[in-house]
């Protein structure tokens, strides 16, 4: 999992960067309690995560904070005014997150604005990233359970689906992302205009001339 | 949701208590506009004014013809349709209207005859595009007009199409679009599916039809392809035209045919299924229609092979007694 080897990566980090203080690198190891001493883990380190396990790694060192634990977590504000606590990784899904982390905006003990979502989107939303931490394996079995996730996980009720695309788009999360568009998309295929207009609530706003016009254009696509 | 009741718009104060389509970003509509096919998309434009206007952008057109037909991507033909995606996708989608009475309203004008046919040809086995070919041909030699009706478009075919298949050849999917660009319409003469399929052991090859979405005056369009049976393999794709007296169409016969069909309407998108069988439908009833004038015509010789021979007979029988009872 990607998450361990992140977080395996930067305490060895902590230790070769820390390697005056005693003290600190014996603190840490013991902390990591379900994971093994495993050099041949922590040499898999992802490419693409090694500019932000510096950074966090740079940032646990100079603040000395070392018992926050074996995982890294980052607090959020949300729209409501909840705090939601979530691990870095899972949080790093969001590209948005993943920049200001790497953009150093947020401090290790800062809390995150997130001002335009609400808490429960949130967390629904990073219910999906911490599934989808592993994109990529390439085992079958997994991309079968993950499809089946995200088929349970996208058939919610249209609001909590516009949230999802409003809270996926501002945070950047592609998988999302896509994933929502393609159900909607999947709501409204065959579907005549007035069976759109009454799935998604809205009304005809068209003038007489107006409305003449489209239905010269586009009257030959339905009944 | 729209709703007014008190309780659920307390408790989600602070996001909108409902929100609909057009508070959502226009870009992540766009994003979901562009996974829709051309009948859905067509009835998003007419649902409201911001669908309509996001719909309209031009540019979800041409990806939508572009996906449909790869032939498209030519650089000669994208400036072509450029234009007006929207248009010629309405165009080359829909099948061509029919009339059963078999003649199709042709315009008071009479417009020349096209003087370039520009065709877009992609063939699919099993929902994998094989096939992709863009074919400019010169209409308005006397060459082409006085010879039989035919547009190749396997002139330059050298390889195998797809090396280690083998083709099956009632699993084809074709698509032949004709273009207009002096006019700027379009029309898609296939039945996408096959209509015929026939096997002739003397060649070792088989010759697949798609026919009937292109009738009039007796006259058939028809797009065949030929696959050898001993490779498996692709050999010829052509599109001729057809005669129900099986006379021979010449290429200025061809060419009034595809105007016609051209001009005249398209039909109503029933879905894919439903067009489809239709064109079927069409060129069996164009088959039943040649069957029945041959018998016809075999009868007319019959009767008149029968009123010979009586008169000759007369004749002689005629003579005979002459001679006998001189």
């Amino acid at each position: 999992m990607a998450a361990v080897t992140e977080t395996e990566s930067v305490d060895k980090k902590i230790r070769m960067m820390n390697s005056s203080s005693e003290e600190v690198a014996v603190e840490n190891p013991p902390a990591i309690n379900h994971m093994p001493e495993d050099d041949s883990a922590s040499a898999a380190i992802p490419a693409g995560n090694s500019l932000s396990d510096q950074v966090m790694a740079a940032a646990i060192s100079e603040t000395g904070e070392t018992g926050e634990g074996e995982k890294k977590n980052l607090r959020l504000m949300s729209s409501d005014g909840k705090e939601v606590v979530v691990e870095a990784a899972v949080a790093m899904k969001s590209q948005l997150i993943r920049q200001m982390i790497e953009a150093d905006c947020a401090g290790e003990s800062d809390v995150i604005n997130i001002p335009n979502v609400t808490a429960a989107v949130l967390s629904l939303i990073f219910r999906y990233c911490e599934k989808h931490l592993g994109d990529g394996d390439g085992d079958k079995a997994i991309a079968n359970d993950l499809k089946s996730f995200d088929e349970d996980f996208i058939s919610v009720d249209l609001d909590t689906l516009y949230d999802l695309l409003m809270g996926s788009n501002y945070l950047d999360v592609k998988g999302l992302l896509d994933l929502a568009c393609q159900k909607v998309a999947d709501l409204i295929k065959g579907k005549s205009p007035d069976e759109i207009r009454r799935i998604f609530n809205i009304e005809k706003d068209f003038s007489p001339e107006e409305e003449e016009e489209v239905n010269k254009e586009n009257k030959w696509a339905f009944e | 949701m729209l709703t007014d009741s008190p309780a659920i718009t307390s408790s989600s104060l602070a996001a909108a208590t409902t929100t609909t389509i057009e508070d959502l970003h226009p870009d992540v509509v766009t994003r979901t506009l562009r996974l829709l096919d051309g009948p859905t998309l067509a009835a998003a434009c007419s649902a409201t004014s911001q669908l309509r206007s996001l719909s309209t952008q031009s540019d979800l057109w041409l990806k939508l013809c572009l996906s449909t037909w790869p032939s498209l991507q030519h650089p000669r033909f994208l400036p072509l349709i450029s234009a007006s995606p929207r248009y010629f996708f309405s165009d080359a989608f829909r099948f061509p209207a029919f009339h059963a009475n078999n003649a199709l309203p042709v315009s008071e004008e009479a417009a020349a005859l096209p003087g370039t046919l520009i065709s877009a040809v992609d063939i699919y086995h099993r929902g994998v595009l094989i096939f992709s070919r863009f074919v400019e041909t010169e209409t308005s030699s006397s060459w082409f007009r006085g010879s039989p009706f035919l547009i190749d478009a396997t002139d330059q075919m050298a390889e195998p199409l797809l090396p280690g298949v083998i083709i099956s050849p009632g699993e084809l999917m074709l698509s032949w679009i004709l273009f207009d660009p002096a006019q700027g319409r379009a029309v898609n003469v296939s039945s996408r599916r096959a209509v015929a399929v026939e096997r002739h052991w003397y060649t070792g090859e088989t010759v697949v039809r798609f026919a009937g979405a292109a009738v009039s005056e007796g006259k058939v369009i028809c797009a065949v392809v030929t696959c050898s049976e001993m490779t498996g393999q692709v050999q010829e794709v052509v599109l001729t035209a057809e005669d129900i007296d099986d006379v021979c169409v010449s290429g200025e016969e061809g060419l009034q045919v595809v105007r016609t069909v051209m001009e005249a309407g398209r039909n109503k998108w029933r879905g894919k299924a439903a067009e489809e069988e239709e064109a079927k439908e069409r060129y069996l009833e164009y088959l039943r229609g040649k069957r029945r004038r041959k018998e016809s015509r075999a009868r007319r010789e019959g009767a008149m092979d029968l009123c010979c021979t009586a008169i000759g007979v007369a004749v002689f029988l005629g003579f005979l007694a002459l001679v006998v009872f001189r």
